[in-house]
């Protein structure tokens, strides 16, 4: 059973490996300029391992690119395809020849067909003069590399004008060059100069940029400037901090400053009702009913959209509405960045409210803009629009209809409060709250520092005080309290009391007591033992043997002090 | 007959503080809304801390159209009694009575507002007490109830902390009550003009020069406005 099921699989792999290996060269484009870049393509369709050696040509340099394969499985079979790519970038006009290239899969030979490629003087990269001397791709740093690029990185910044008028956007770009990998997030300090509003674009452009023959990645990030005010202003210098993958720390750049000329909007000619509007712009207004009722809210809209700021295009003013209540006007504007450039729109919504019947005009509406490109005022006017007011509810007031339910709101919310409601006072500013705060401290001093202290304290290691050997031996009466006291003073030194009188020189001696002295003290204690037992009155002189253990005990007490 | 005398006047000064009160009272009720603010005018100069006598005052300011002072009082009010609502609901009312009302009004307060200032040192110093209490406990009688008072007296503490420090480093605000004002670019009329501002608008105050007070307008422009310009609101 275990060999049919071998055997079916090794028939079914050979089916699915039985795909025929297909070699293809392709180029892309067939026609550059010098400077410019062509991506050779060498796909291998097959299974097995393929060699290929970078191609070779006396008017081009080629670089390795890189590698994908791709294996699929369609109706049971099993199909798998690399392709390998290489850069070329021609040193020279004319046509360049490509090949045939020999490709190995599995140790057998296959060859591609030759692939022309047409090479013209100027490239679409008109900074790159030279051809790329480098043998490799400079995007991939190569420490080993004979010619390193010099500036891996580079920034740079642009303005979109030096001299500008207030309000107008000024477009600040900063441009960064990098030539290497890099090996995390570019850093920069984005500025962020007063007396500007700023809007930054939304998406960073990127691409790339050959400067002296060499490769750049680029990446550019714009913000849309607008002047508050009139003057010389600057856009400061900012730092970059990049991260080249071969540089250990990072690289710091610093931008150039921008010195701009804000003019001063005109006022000789500046038409009434000039709102703060710079820019180029469109103006719209309609009403939301062209039909009502002597009372009824109408809102009237006016739809500005430009190339300006929102937030700067201030002031509406209605013209005198006549047979109208008007309400104050409210605004919404957004401002944003479409392709590149900035847009805005602004939206002034005016409640107004009919105060009598008939057929009404509402004329004059205007929007007054400056435009920097014309320097001029531009006055734009709202075609005139018509209202039919109808009568009323009979006995109702002008206000009643429309705002009857938002007086209620109101005075609803709107109700005095009838007894003073003094806020939270400044208790913690008294010394006697903050005083106050003392007390867990002290309760912790007393309940669990000093205690803790008193404790260690007393667990210290005391130091024993120093014996009184003379008054020890003249207190004692007899031979067995003298060699007591003589014995606890060796085993004192001596760390036990598991001495012998026979090794009691030898084992003092070992901890600086002299010999000589050693064997009188055990004499002296053996003297002692025999003295105890000895008939009373038969014994030595008690005061002489005192006499003769007083110097040994205070030498020994000598002996064992540090 | 002195002693008479005496306690006399010592009877009518004892009701002689809530009397700006309840004439403010009084007037707003008979809709005399001029002298009703100046009552509770001089009833916020003796009591500044009175939330409901700067509410009041707002009260009167709206109704006479006054959107910038209206505004400042019943701010003053939230940030004396910020569990009050109504001070809040008043301020809905200024949505479209302010120009750009409704983006002005929106994002007022941050979480540091739940609490008023005292409520925040409270709510520390009993973290405090939470603390060195589980902390003698823990030494005294090691148990998980010290543990756990110690934990949840530290958690006030750094809370009440956090509170008390952002509500009281927060840079003062301030409501434009001039019907409209330029920024100027310096302190001083010889500054050019900048953005212009209407009543009601909300600044925060960074500097003060003289008579001028530099400003911070939706957080990013700055500029400089005459102090008669803006009515301050307090922190706490």
């Amino acid at each position: 059973m275990v060999r049919r099921l071998l055997l079916c699989l090794l028939a079914l792999s050979s089916v699915c490996w039985a795909q025929p290996v297909l070699v293809t060269a392709e180029l892309n484009p067939r026609s550059i300029g010098i400077g410019d870049r062509a991506v050779l393509t060498v796909n291998v369709e097959g299974p097995g391992s393929v060699s290929i050696q970078t191609p070779y040509a006396e008017k081009a340099s080629i670089t390795r690119g890189g590698q994908t394969s791709k294996t699929s499985w369609i109706n049971g079979s099993m199909s798998s395809s690399q392709s390998f790519h290489f850069h070329v970038f021609p040193t020279d006009t004319g046509t360049l020849t490509l090949g045939p290239l020999t490709v190995e899969v599995d140790g057998v030979p296959y060859q591609t067909e030759a692939l022309n490629l047409e090479v013209v003087a100027q490239g679409t990269n008109p900074a790159s003069t030279r051809p790329n001397p480098y043998h490799r791709r400079t995007l991939s740093f190569d420490p080993w590399d004979s010619n390193p690029v010099k500036e891996p990185v580079k920034i740079r910044t642009t303005v979109s004008a030096n001299s500008i008028y207030q309000h107008q956007p000024v477009l600040y770009t900063l441009t960064f060059l990098n030539s290497v990998r890099m090996r995390g997030d570019t850093r920069y300090d984005a500025i962020n100069p007063p007396g500007f509003l700023k809007l930054e674009m939304p998406q960073e452009a990127s691409g790339e940029e050959y400067v002296d023959g060499v490769a750049y990645g680029k990446t550019e990030i714009s913000t849309a400037f607008f002047p508050l005010s009139p003057g010389e202003v600057e856009l400061p210098s900012t730092m970059v901090r990049a991260y080249p993958l071969f540089l250990i720390g990072p690289k710091t750049l610093y931008t150039e400053a921008h010195h701009l000329e804000v003019k001063p909007l005109p006022t000789r000619g500046r038409p009434e009702g000039f709102g703060g509007a710079v820019g180029q712009f469109t103006f719209d207004a309609h009403l939301d009913n062209w039909r009502g009722r002597v009372g009824d809210p109408i809102k009237l809209v006016c739809s500005i959209e430009g190339n300006g700021h929102a937030d700067l295009i201030t002031d509406f003013p209605l013209p005198k509405l006549p047979g109208f209540r008007v309400y104050q006007t409210q605004s919404e504007g957004k401002t944003w960045a479409e392709d590149g450039q900035v847009r805005c729109s602004k939206e002034f919504s005016t409640v107004i409210i009919p105060e009598s019947a008939g057929e009404k005009v509402i004329s004059g509406i205007r929007f007054v803009y400056f435009d920097p490109e014309k320097e001029a005022f531009e006055v734009l006017k709202a075609d005139d629009m018509k209202i039919r007011v109808l009568p009323g509810s009979p006995g109702s007031e002008p206000s009643a209809a429309a705002t009857a339910s938002e007086d209620e709101a109101q005075e609803e919310v709107l109700v005095p409060a009838e007894e003073p409601r003094p806020g939270a006072s400044l208790y913690f500013r008294s010394r006697g709250f903050q005083g106050l705060q003392l007390l867990p401290l002290l309760a912790w001093l007393a309940l669990v520092a000093v205690p803790w202290t008193v404790t260690r304290w007393k667990q210290r290691p005391r130091k024993e005080p120093r014996r009184n050997f003379k008054r020890e031996l003249g207190q004692a009466q007899s031979y067995s309290e003298l060699s007591r006291t003589a014995r606890t003073a060796v085993d004192k030194l001596l760390g036990g009391s598991g001495w012998r009188l026979k090794e009691l020189p030898e084992e003092l001696a070992q901890k600086g007591f002299s010999e000589a002295q050693g064997r009188e003290l055990a004499q002296l204690l053996e003297e002692l033992d025999r003295a105890s037992f000895s008939p009373a009155g038969q014994g030595p002189d008690l005061a002489a043997l005192r006499e003769k253990l007083l110097p040994l005990l205070q030498n020994l007490r000598e002996a064992g002090s540090p | 007959m002195k002693r008479l005398a005496i306690l006399l006047v010592f009877l009518t000064t004892l009701g002689a503080g809530a009397e700006p009160f309840s004439e403010g009272l009084e007037a707003y009720q008979a809709q005399a809304y001029a002298r009703a603010a100046e009552s509770f005018r001089i009833q916020v100069g003796e009591t500044p801390r009175d939330a409901a006598a700067h509410f009041n005052l707002g009260l009167c300011y709206f109704h006479l159209e006054d959107w910038g002072r209206a505004r400042a009082s019943w701010e003053t009010a939230w940030v004396l009694a910020p569990h009050w609502s109504a001070p809040g609901n008043a301020l809905s009312q200024l949505n479209d009575q302010i120009r750009d009302g409704r983006r002005e009004m929106a994002g007022r307060r941050n979480s540091a507002h739940w609490l008023s200032l005292g409520q925040w040192v409270a709510l520390a110093a009993l973290g405090w007490w939470l603390a060195m209490a589980g902390v003698i406990l823990r030494y005294r009688k090691p148990s998980n109830a010290a543990q756990g008072m110690l934990w949840v007296g530290v958690v006030l503490l750094v809370a009440g902390c956090l509170g008390s420090l952002t509500r009281y480093l927060e840079p003062p605000r301030a409501v434009v009550v001039a019907s409209k004002v330029f920024l100027k670019n310096g302190p001083g009329n010889e500054f050019t003009d900048s953005l212009s501002l209407y009543s009601g608008h909300l600044v925060k105050v960074r500097d003060r020069e003289g008579s001028w007070v530099e400003v911070v307008v939706r957080g990013q422009v700055q500029g400089w406005l005459r102090s008669g310009q803006l009515k301050e609101i307090p922190n706490y």
